[in-house]
């Protein structure tokens, strides 16, 4: 996704875009324009990566030196857990930390990113800047944005339900491709990091081609969980991100629902409440029983109206056939 | 009495000069509340046309049609739009300009410095459409002929109607010219395969500018130059 103040505005928040991108989007994305002109911030990771490689000589933050200045933005708020900031704002700070101008994140079998830079064309038509530079970096970036899901070995995680608590298989298969760099070694080493980056289970796994390999890891509590492959060289030939939630996914922003919620429970006599504000479960059954005895009660409280059992429909009937053959001796009918 | 004299006089002299300085001041007050005013407005434009001052033209030709041609694009889009800004080919403010209009009547020759400013203004992604105003021949012989000099190896040629430029917003099949029997084609200068300067011989501008007031029953019909003037906005946007 990219564009300025106009794109990345509060519209956005908590719709299924905002679920794929790797940043959440900022509520006071109309605070106006910056006033003054800055310059783009690599972040460590965008200097060891190759998509910012600008020329093959000199240090990066040098090639990068003669991007032109910009003058706006989009506001966004923070990046999610697993995603990996590439740019951001020299001076201005947003909630948490400088403000993000460019990020990505695994989703899926590929992989999402945003660049929240606006009037990009700034940078290609100065006339101090290369071209090329220009046109080098987008091909990069959308060379390794295709080539994320072409991995050399494929991950798939065969369980929907991932929770804390809960093993969780994966299943590997080595990719045969006719450049892959892949040695005859079949021995690869499977890491599984937690969100603070430290290697919970380290495994070595051996991939034959095209055979999938089943792995199997224990994540004890909910957070971003990456699954790193590397070959015989200890060089990542694969990875993949998974999000362990510890909440179910229809309790999710419940509030959003509430009114949907509070409906449904009317029609089926249920309860409604928010996740967040949900008392303790011993509470709720408390108050569930306490609703279904109460409608029991009002049950057998609720007079019989007469007239509307078979006693009654029975001595109506008894009625009218006596009426019937009284006429008849009386010769009426 | 004399005092009464004296602060009348004092008075007297001193209004003029409040005057004046007061003047001055509304008159400076006026121009920073629009250079302010303008200043966030620009800030905030994702879309900025330059109008080309060359030779003797000062860009005036068919005085609005820039502004009219920034209207076609803000109707047509959320695009925050700037107003027009004169600009030379010699100007540093060319490189923040990524549109370049340019319409005229009469013939020109761009120097070479000109030419050479250009060159690099297209190597680094700008675009440039060109309109001649009342179907006058002068002005689209000339541009030909300066703008073939920018690429000795590509040269001015017409754009088929196969190319999206034709269809970047409406879809057009064909243009039919007014006033003789046949299609309008648009011209183009291509750098690398790129289309990066088009132009229109036939009161392009005349037509979605002044409904062809001053063009009348010749080239573009009013609706096909509008249709046609937003393509070229879009692709340049687009491409």
């Amino acid at each position: 996704m990219l564009g300025g103040p106009a794109t990345f505005d509060a519209s956005w928040t908590n719709s299924r875009l905002e679920k794929l991108l790797p940043v959440t989007f900022s509520g006071d994305s109309d605070s106006g324009p910056s006033d003054h002109d800055f310059h783009l911030q690599l972040t460590p990771a965008a200097m060891q990566h190759p998509v910012f490689r600008l020329a093959e000589t000199g240090a990066v933050q040098e090639n990068w030196s003669i991007v032109p200045p910009f003058q706006r933005f989009g506001r966004v708020d923070s990046a999610k857990p697993g995603a990996q900031v590439w740019l951001s704002h020299p001076s201005e700070v947003g909630p948490h930390g400088p403000r993000i101008l460019m990020a990505s994140q695994p989703y899926g079998a590929g992989i999402s990113a945003v660049l929240c830079l606006e009037n990009l064309w700034r940078w290609r038509l100065a006339k101090d800047s290369d071209p090329q530079t220009f046109d080098r970096f987008w091909r990069q970036l959308f060379r390794w944005m295709g080539n994320v899901g072409r991995q050399q070995v494929r991950i798939d995680i065969t369980a929907q339900d991932l929770r804390p608590g809960q093993d969780i298989e994966v299943s590997l298969q080595r990719q045969i491709e006719p450049q892959s760099i892949l040695g005859p070694n079949r021995r690869f080493l499977v890491q599984v990091e937690n969100s603070d980056k430290h290697v919970i289970q380290s495994e070595s796994v051996d991939l034959a081609d095209s055979q999938q390999t089943g792995f199997r890891f224990h994540p004890d509590r909910a957070g971003s969980y990456t699954l790193n492959v590397r070959d015989s060289e200890k060089s990542l030939v694969a990875a993949r991100v998974l999000e362990i939630r510890d909440t179910d996914v229809e309790l999710e922003h419940t509030a959003r629902s509430l009114e949907t919620l509070n409906q449904w429970a009317a029609v089926s006599d249920g309860l409604a409440f928010k996740a967040e504000e949900c008392p303790q479960a011993a509470d709720l059954v408390a108050q569930i029983r306490k609703k279904v005895q109460q409608q029991v009660s009002r049950i057998q409280d609720t007079p019989r109206r007469v007239g509307l059992n078979p006693w009654t429909f029975t001595l109506l009937l008894s009625c009218l056939t006596t009426e019937w053959f009284l006429r008849k001796r009386w010769a009426l009918i | 009495m004399m005092q009464l004299l004296c602060k009348t006089r004092f008075r007297s002299r001193a209004l003029p000069k409040l005057t004046r300085l007061g003047a001055v001041c509304l008159t400076i007050g006026m121009a920073a509340c629009t250079t302010l005013a303008q200043k966030p407005a620009d800030k905030q434009a994702t879309f900025f046309m330059g109008r080309i001052r060359y030779s003797l033209n000062d860009g005036n030709d068919c005085g609005g049609v820039g502004q009219d041609l920034m209207q076609l694009v803000s109707r047509a889009s959320t695009l925050v739009v700037q107003e027009e800004r004169k600009v030379r080919l010699t100007d540093p403010d060319l490189y923040e300009t990524p549109f370049l209009f340019m319409n005229g009547h009469n013939d020109f020759v761009l120097t070479d410095e000109e030419i050479a400013n250009l060159r690099s203004y297209f190597i680094h992604g700008g675009f440039f459409l060109a309109s001649g105003c009342c179907t006058n021949p002068n002005f689209p012989k000339a541009w030909r002929r300066e703008f073939s000099r920018l690429f000795p190896d590509s040269p001015v040629k017409a754009i088929p109607y196969e190319h999206l430029i034709y269809r970047s917003f409406y879809k057009l099949d064909r243009v039919r010219c007014l006033n003789e029997p046949r299609d309008i084609h648009l011209e183009g200068l291509f750098y690398e395969g790129r289309l990066v300067a088009v132009l229109c011989e036939d009161g392009l501008c005349c037509s979605f500018s002044a409904n062809n007031s001053c063009n009348e029953s010749k080239g573009v019909s009013p609706e096909d130059g509008k249709k046609l003037a937003l393509n070229i906005a879009i692709y340049a946007l687009t491409h």
